[in-house]
């Protein structure tokens, strides 16, 4: 499984390698964009001493989260943005005719390289958000790896189910992950400022709140354990959650001509 | 037991019919009409280990659905398909080990990355033996001549040089069943010969099990003993192609030369008669006159010089057959 997965990754890591112009734009606007999304944050904060209780720091905290979540699913699972391209190309049909697992394929499948511009900003954010509010512990440095994969895994998990969609609507040029994925990113700050139908949608239906939001709690030291089982037992559910929507749209694929 | 075996098995497409103009357009977005399209409709049919079927019909007659039902691609609407006795869609992984599919119009190589390397992958993919895919690999480079290709990318390559990589590929991991849906479409003369010559070899040295849909008629006579007629998703015929052609291939072609005696259309008044200048074309139907009985007509009412006899081939039964099938 893994060998294939590596196998696959490394295949693209040299297709990408075969453009190198483009492997340096997309790092550099990584880069740019994460700059922006900060500086935004950045003036806000500049006027208003804190969001609802909430400070600074912790902001920075929950946005670095969700920088280091998006890094990590780009460089490792990409593919799950293109299947609605590879439905509507007909390469579908050919995961589907390869004796492995097609969700294993699809995470394999393709790789975004300016994942490696964003992890950086992510991991500087986290960590001077931390060292602002006086806990660089053992624990951060340990809670940082479970963070950081239960985020991963709420991300695909979304766009996974979005892309799912495709089986149904089988609508060209239809962009329904990326609309997931842009309500999604409202998370990226603290999830109680937004009114119920929001807050249920963040943390329910795309609960990029699980992202960023509920690890500041865990920071905060409010519930921590309970919160942190929840996290994971929820994360896990969704991912299984999504599994079963994407098996089931198989069912329904319809392929292309007759 | 038969390697494929497939009951009542139906597939119908769903389509939505959109108005034409923005008007249409609009409307289909309160309400949505939708026309059911059966491309494949209740066929049944069986295939043993080792056999070589063509499966033939017009555009649209349901090849491809019927194909991309037997790898486990498409579900089935109902009726049901097994092939070593399991169904398709449980994407078992021992069965997609054991079958090789091609679609012409699609490549399984990976488009930036050389030949070999998409080779190699494969041998991730499968989980393959080193040695056994090593004995493959030159295999299929030897025969298909794939040597001054392997190092170039996939998107560099001809249409033809891309196909034989394609078709190389399939056979790394010596497939038990080979599904092909039009593996030569576009492609030279040369290049499909090859490919023929590879496949039968391949069927014929290692017992490999092919279902091919073309529309060449050239590669269902060299690679196919057998052939499953379809016409609109239904089954028209399924049996030796020998049998099809003797069935529905009865008229001839006969042409003479040598000075005219007789007039041969009174001996047989049902066959037609081109009279040209230097020869003679007689078209007529053997269910009407066996070949033997019109060459006595002819010795009768000609000093022969020269006579050829030939049949029109699996072309004019194809023809003839949809003509058919439009007709009903």
């Amino acid at each position: 499984m893994i060998r294939i997965y590596l196998k696959f990754k490394a295949q693209y890591l040299k297709t990408e390698m075969e453009y190198t112009l483009n492997f340096w734009i997309l790092m550099i606007a990584g880069v740019i964009m994460r700059g922006c999304m900060l500086a935004v944050a950045f003036v806000l904060f500049r006027n208003v001493p804190d969001i609802a209780g909430w400070s600074e720091a912790e902001v920075y905290f929950i946005i670095s989260l969700l920088f280091l979540s998006q890094g990590v699913c780009e460089l490792l699972f990409d593919g799950v943005w293109t299947l609605p391209s590879l439905v509507f190309n007909g390469e579908f049909d050919t995961m589907l005719s390869r004796p492995v697992s097609p969700l294993w394929q699809l995470l394999a499948h393709g790789i975004g390289l300016h994942g490696l511009g964003v992890l950086p900003v992510g991991l500087l954010c986290y960590f001077l958000s931390l060292h602002t509010l006086g806990r660089i512990r053992p624990a951060a440095f340990l809670l940082l790896i479970p963070f950081v994969l239960c985020g991963a895994a709420i991300r695909v998990s979304a766009v996974l189910m979005a892309a799912s969609t495709v089986f149904w609507v089988r609508a060209d040029g239809f962009n329904f992950p990326f609309l997931v994925h842009s309500i999604g990113e409202y998370a990226k700050y603290p999830v109680r400022l937004y009114p119920g139908v929001m807050q249920f949608i963040l943390l329910v239906v795309i609960p990029y709140g699980f992202i960023g939001f509920v690890p500041a709690l865990i920071l905060r030291g409010e519930h921590m354990i309970s919160l942190f089982c929840l996290q994971l037992v929820f994360t896990c559910l969704y991912f299984l959650a999504a599994r079963a929507f994407f098996y089931h749209g198989i069912k329904k694929y319809e392929s292309m001509g007759m | 037991m038969a390697l494929i075996t497939a009951e009542n098995l139906t597939k119908v497409y769903r389509q939505n019919i959109k108005q034409p103009g923005l008007k249409g357009a609009l409307k289909s977005l309160v309400k949505t009409e939708w026309i059911e399209k059966r491309a494949v409709d209740g066929l049944c049919f069986s295939m043993q280990e080792g056999e070589t079927l063509a499966c033939i019909g017009e555009n649209g007659a349901g090849k491809s659905t019927l194909i991309k039902m037997l790898v486990g691609i498409l579900t089935p609407t109902s009726g049901s398909v097994t092939v070593y006795g399991q169904n398709p869609m449980e994407h078992h992984a021992d069965y997609l080990r054991k079958i090789g599919v091609v679609f012409g119009q699609k490549t399984g190589l990976w488009w930036d990355i050389p030949v070999i390397e998409s080779y190699e992958a494969v041998k991730v993919l499968y989980k393959l033996d080193p040695a056994l895919y090593e004995k493959n690999r030159r295999m299929v480079v030897e025969l298909l001549e794939l040597e001054p290709i392997l190092h170039s990318p996939a998107r560099r390559l001809s249409l033809g040089q891309r196909m034989k990589a394609d078709i190389g590929m399939v056979f790394l991991h010596s497939p038990r069943i080979l599904y092909l849906d039009e593996p030569t479409i576009g492609l030279d003369i040369n290049v499909k010969f090859t490919i023929r010559q590879f496949i039968r070899r391949m069927n014929q040295e290692n017992g490999i099990s092919v279902l091919l849909t073309s529309h060449d008629l050239d590669d269902i006579e060299q690679i196919c003993d057998n052939a499953l007629v379809l016409s609109k998703g239904r089954l028209f015929y399924h049996g030796a192609l020998d049998a099809l052609k003797e069935n529905y291939a009865t008229a001839r072609r006969m042409t003479v030369r040598g000075k005219r005696l007789a007039d041969i259309r009174v001996l047989a008044p049902q066959a037609q008669v081109l009279e040209e200048p230097h020869k003679t074309v007689i078209l007529f139907d053997t269910a009407h006159c066996s070949a033997r009985q019109m060459l006595d007509f002819l010795s009768r009412c000609y000093e022969i010089e020269d006579v050829t006899v030939e049949d029109p081939g699996i072309d004019y039964v194809v023809s003839k057959i949809f003509a058919m099938g439009a007709a009903k």
